[in-house]
């Protein structure tokens, strides 16, 4: 174990901003249920979770979804009374409009309702909120999410042009890329806290460590400090090997009140203004409020502080989104998540195993499927099943999912039932 | 020459390029000037860039003032955080040398 213990700083998981946003504690005292007559809000359950082999897979959208939720509605052995679907931009890659009926026509789902949710780079995590809500309402008891983008078909300057797409619009009429403003970041926060290019080299060796033990993920193969250090550059500071690459894959979760050994205990999901030169206040440039406010929303609801998580998988699209994204989800002290990866207490083994089943940079990061991908492996986590992955006495667990570049992001809690 | 900039009438924050509405809390802007000289306060250099994009040299957050822009580096601008650049708008966006 690692000599530095997770310090919760729930002092940092707090809005970043009053005024005109309303104060998202307050909806803690009346989210009970409003009808005297209508009986306690269902607790939400996994009750199936399963993922392709993210990577290079040429098959069409709708094969990739059947290899992700046949196997997860299997394992639920119930009928789904609504499916959600989440997609980033298939209109874009696969020229496939209209997804969540082409989906659950594929899947043999009808009449099953049939609902795509995008939020950019998020939309598998929004999906399972959405899941998580139709649940939690009590008027659906099996609802099936499922994740999946095909995007290896297209040229890289086409599928940088696509993610690029998620930008604001002036960001964009200076050319920058997804890259770009994670590079704007990343040099803001070396100037302010001494962070070293080694330092967030360390991200990626962990990642793809962690993504050698996955059977499922797009790169098994463990890479060098001198590998990430030695790959040419996509945005100066940042270079190939800080980057997550394009996959295809599909994942699935069905989600039940019918209890299982995985509750889904909290879901926060919050907001920021969409361009980064227009976010406001303290560590506007160096870290993301929409994380902290999602952050706190969740560990509220939960009942849970950051030092009662066992094992998180954080949205590491870039090797410094990693490092901000700790400290914004109350792991470590601002500027300490550097030296915490360097120790090793967020690889296997040590003091909060992070993206044990390799992240988005090394399990693959088919867009719309990662945040379901995520979810699927700490099922498996809690479950006990994720074999040479699995994090010994794993209960509470957390899943980050950043839409955009940091300003849609949903944090999720699931914990051992 | 000051750049033509928006102050919100409600919680005072500016914003440059000049907006409809403040990003921060929706509220009313009125017209503002925003200083051209400013500091680099990060700064990249795009090598993939999106199918149809034109080549361009650095592009930094300067803070001008209160404000914090988006701008592109002329050629042979300095590319440093910390630098001190003069900002301009030219071609729609703005520029700094």
């Amino acid at each position: 174990m690692s000599a530095i213990r997770l310090k919760a700083c729930l002092d940092d998981v707090r809005p970043c901003r009053s005024g005109a946003s309303f104060d998202r504690g307050s909806l803690l005292e009346t989210s009970k249920p409003a009808s005297p007559g209508s009986a306690r809000v269902p607790e939400v359950y996994v009750a199936g979770a399963a993922m392709t082999r993210f990577g290079r897979d040429p098959r069409p959208l709708a094969a990739l979804a059947r290899d992700a939720a046949e196997p997860a509605l299997a394992e639920a052995g119930v009928a789904v009374e609504h499916a959600f679907f989440g997609l980033h931009a298939p209109e874009e890659t696969t020229g496939d409009a209209n997804a969540a009926t082409l989906l659950a026509s594929a899947l043999g789902l009808a009449p099953a309702a049939a609902t795509r949710v995008e939020t950019a780079t998020s939309s598998g995590a929004a999906a399972i909120e959405a899941a998580f809500f139709a649940v939690k309402s009590g008027l659906v008891s099996a609802a099936l999410v499922v994740g999946a983008e095909r995007m290896t078909h297209l040229a890289t300057a086409a599928s940088t042009k696509l993610l690029s797409g998620v930008l604001a619009e002036r960001e964009r009429a200076h050319g920058l890329t997804m890259p770009a403003l994670a590079a704007l970041v990343a040099r803001r926060v070396m100037a302010e806290t001494g962070l070293t290019r080694e330092d967030l080299a360390r991200v990626p060796v962990k990642a793809h460590a962690h993504g050698a033990l996955h059977e499922r993920a797009h790169f098994r193969k463990p890479v060098t400090l001198a590998d990430v250090l030695g790959s040419g550059l996509v945005a100066d500071p940042l270079r190939v090997f800080d980057c997550a690459p394009v996959s295809d894959g599909a994942a699935a979760v069905v989600l039940t009140a019918r209890p299982t050994g995985v509750r889904v205990a909290a879901i926060g999901h919050a907001t920021d203004a969409h361009a980064l030169a227009d976010r406001r206040g303290e560590g506007a440039l160096t870290s993301f409020a929409a994380t902290r406010a999602a952050a706190r929303v969740a560990f509220e609801r939960a009942g849970r502080s950051p030092r009662d998580v066992h094992v998180a998988e954080v949205h590491d699209a870039f090797s410094i989104l990693e490092l901000v994204s700790l400290e914004d989800l109350g792991f470590f002290p601002r500027g300490e998540a550097a030296r915490a990866t360097a120790s090793g207490a967020t690889s296997l083994g040590g003091a909060l195993p992070v993206n044990a089943g390799g992240g988005l940079k090394a399990r693959g990061h088919p867009v719309g499927a990662s945040g379901v991908a995520q979810v699927v492996e700490l099922a498996e986590q809690l479950a006990k099943r994720a074999g040479k992955r699995q994090v010994d006495g794993a209960r509470v667990a957390l899943a980050h999912s950043i839409g955009g570049f940091g300003n849609n992001n949903l944090v999720t809690i699931l914990e051992a039932s | 020459m000051p750049l033509d900039a928006s102050r919100c009438a409600k919680c005072a924050a500016s914003w440059l390029p000049a907006r409809e509405r403040c990003p921060s809390c929706g509220g009313a802007v009125e017209r503002a000037l925003a200083p051209e000289d400013g500091e680099i306060l990060s700064w990249t250099l795009v090598h993939v860039a999106p199918e149809g994009a034109r080549t361009s040299g650095p592009v930094a957050l300067v803070a001008l003032g209160d404000a914090i822009a988006l701008a592109s580096a002329e050629p042979g601008a300095p590319a440093s955080v910390g630098a001190r650049v003069r900002v301009r708008a030219s071609g729609g966006r703005l520029t700094y040398r």
